[in-house]
């Protein structure tokens, strides 16, 4: 179970960028309108999953490093008990990250002495926690932004919000991005999902093959393991005529990566956030602790 | 806007007008877009007897010079080149737009394909397909829908890879998804009659794809080419409530209960990023510019 207390920690760690989070987090940061919150699992299985979460001072890591963004009214972030590993976002319903997934995620993770493939990278069982929790809160408070702030979003919103997950998990260092980013397609990977044409999110597998198409895109050098280049094309692997499209010698506006780079630029830097406080945040080394 | 998307499909269905004779007329009193350029590139000798008539329609109809007239309140940042051209460059059907070349192609084979294969009948296609589905024309949909509607739909969306790459407009999420979102939205500022024939000819190209070509892939830029179909007529439901009679038979229940939201999304993004670049004199003329004619609808 220490591993769902690492990962929680690490998920925000990560998450919010940066270091010696403790007394950050003790002075608390109201700017964003975020507020946060822990609710009692009445089961009592998750209780200890809960506990470590709020021991960790998971939310309030996540308040901090959203406490640049300025929204206008309040965004409640919440940890809780489900009923399910998830629960559908809704306009001006909390965002909550659910004691059911993070167990999940607990009990499909590779044994602590043990790896699991993606293509020809290796994810270890930290990082298969690690990641889909980093993802999963990002995911899920880009969609509440998204409806707060009016962000003008063209096609499928889920990949919009998968596409400002991405580009935040690699914005914080290339080991912590490379851990989050390998453990989240793991569990994009690995999910059981049927074609649904009809389905308002697009395929599980889909948002798997975008997500390593914005990480190709950021740095093709260091994910390279998921380019089937010079060598025979194994499952897991970013097929070579997509990675293509994605990937660029040269920061470009054409890749996906570029894309979101420059949407994130202009729909929320420019206008949302406060870059002074910004800069402060991002000079945090989250990991420290962990 | 209604007009102006209104616009745009008479363009392009007068272009297709298969009966039309004569050279068209343009609107006198509303000038060329100056910063689109257009080209009609000839086919290729060994091609003529397959796409030479249907290159000389488009040129005789004026389609380009058209669009252009149809583009004229929008202003561009940069020149766009707009062609209709033959692609040999692709192993399929396509149209595409690069903006390396800032270039929107047009391609015959995806006009021919779109004539010759959506839009005939499963018992009068020219040679049998691999079916992985239903395809060819959907009993529902008339010839001159799948026509129109299939054309006008894969213009805008290449239009729509032009303005917002010209326009350097933000776009979160897949480039490709917001091409088709965008023609979507499009498509229903013509009003009713106009929306529904867009809808159904795109819903019924998409359609055909898959069961010709098959589902697509997971890895590809582009949506499966099922969820391009419902993709189209959701939005379309969404902005068009005379459309519901389709979404019952073609959607499901749960998909049809986003498709409100759907559209307001479209249209939210399309009120923050496209308004701007708009000019509203000109627009007004456009405006009284015709849509559709009768002989356009007898394919």
């Amino acid at each position: 179970m220490r591993a769902i207390v690492s990962a929680g920690a690490l998920a925000l760690a990560i998450a919010w960028a940066a270091a010696a989070a403790a007394p950050a987090v003790a002075q608390g940061a109201k700017t964003s309108n975020v507020r946060i919150s822990y609710e009692e699992p009445s089961d009592p299985n998750l209780r200890p999953v809960s506990e470590r979460l709020k021991q960790r001072q998971v939310l309030e890591r996540l308040e901090k490093f959203l406490s640049p963004l300025r929204l206008p009214r309040e965004l409640v972030v919440r940890a809780a008990q489900c009923g399910g590993i998830s629960l559908p976002p809704r306009a001006g319903q909390p965002v909550t990250l659910c004691f059911e997934f993070v167990d999940q995620l607990e009990q499909q993770a590779p044994p602590p002495d043990d790896v699991e493939t993606l293509g020809a990278a290796f994810v270890t069982r930290n990082m298969a926690i690690v990641g889909p929790v980093v993802h999963s809160l990002l995911h899920d408070v880009a969609l509440a932004v998204f409806e707060i702030l009016e962000i003008p979003v063209w096609g499928n919103i889920v990949d919009g919000a998968d596409h400002v997950a991405a580009f935040l998990m690699l914005q914080f260092g290339p080991d912590v991005a490379q851990k989050t980013i390998f453990g989240t397609a793991l569990y994009l990977n690995k999910l059981d999902e049927s074609f649904d044409p009809q389905n308002v999110k697009p395929h599980v597998l889909q948002r798997y093959y975008n997500i390593l198409c914005m990480a190709v895109g950021h740095d093709f050098v260091r994910y390279a393991a998921l380019i089937p280049y010079k060598r025979a094309e194994e499952p897991g692997d970013l097929p070579f005529e997509r990675a293509a499209r994605c990937l660029s010698f040269e920061p470009s506006e054409y890749t996906e990566y570029g894309k979101v780079r420059q949407a994130f630029v202009a729909l929320f830097l420019e206008e949302y956030v406060d870059e002074v406080l910004m800069k402060e945040i991002q000079r945090i080394d989250w990991l420290k602790e962990d | 806007m209604k007009r102006l998307v209104a616009a745009v499909a008479l363009s392009v269905v007068a272009g297709l007008t298969a009966s039309g004779s004569g050279l068209a007329q343009l609107a006198p009193d509303i000038p060329l877009n100056p910063k689109v350029r257009i080209r009609y590139e000839p086919v290729s000798e060994s091609n003529t007897t397959r796409y030479g008539a249907l290159a000389k329609r488009l040129q005789e109809r004026m389609v380009l010079e058209r669009f252009s007239q149809v583009l004229s309140p929008l202003q561009l940042k940069n020149d766009l080149l707009v062609v209709t051209a033959e692609c040999p460059d692709y192993k399929y059907p396509n149209s595409d737009y690069r903006g390396d070349l800032r270039r929107l192609r047009m391609c015959y084979e995806m006009l021919d394909f779109i004539e010759n294969g959506a839009a005939v009948p499963p018992n009068r296609q020219p040679k049998p397909p691999r079916v992985f589905g239903p395809y060819a024309l959907h009993p529902e949909v008339t010839r001159a829908e799948a026509i129109l509607g299939g054309w006008v739909g894969v213009f805008l969306h290449e239009a729509g890879h032009a303005v917002f790459d010209i326009q350097k407009i933000p776009r979160l999420g897949k480039e490709e998804d917001a091409a088709e979102q965008i023609a979507a939205f499009i498509m229903l500022q013509f009003g009713p009659e106009v929306s529904r024939i867009m809808v159904k000819g795109s819903y019924n190209l998409w359609r055909h794809m898959n069961g010709f070509f098959g589902p697509g892939i997971m890895s590809g830029v582009h949506s499966m080419n099922l969820q391009r179909s419902h993709n189209y007529l959701c939005v379309g439901y969404g902005g068009e409530p005379s459309l519901k009679d389709l979404a019952d038979r073609w959607l499901s229940e749960a998909r049809k209960a986003n498709c409100p939201g759907e559209f307001k999304q479209a249209q939210l993004a399309f009120r923050k990023t496209f308004v701007k670049y708009i000019d509203e004199d000109l627009m007004k003329k456009v405006k009284g510019m015709t849509i559709f004619r009768r002989d356009d609808l007898k394919l």
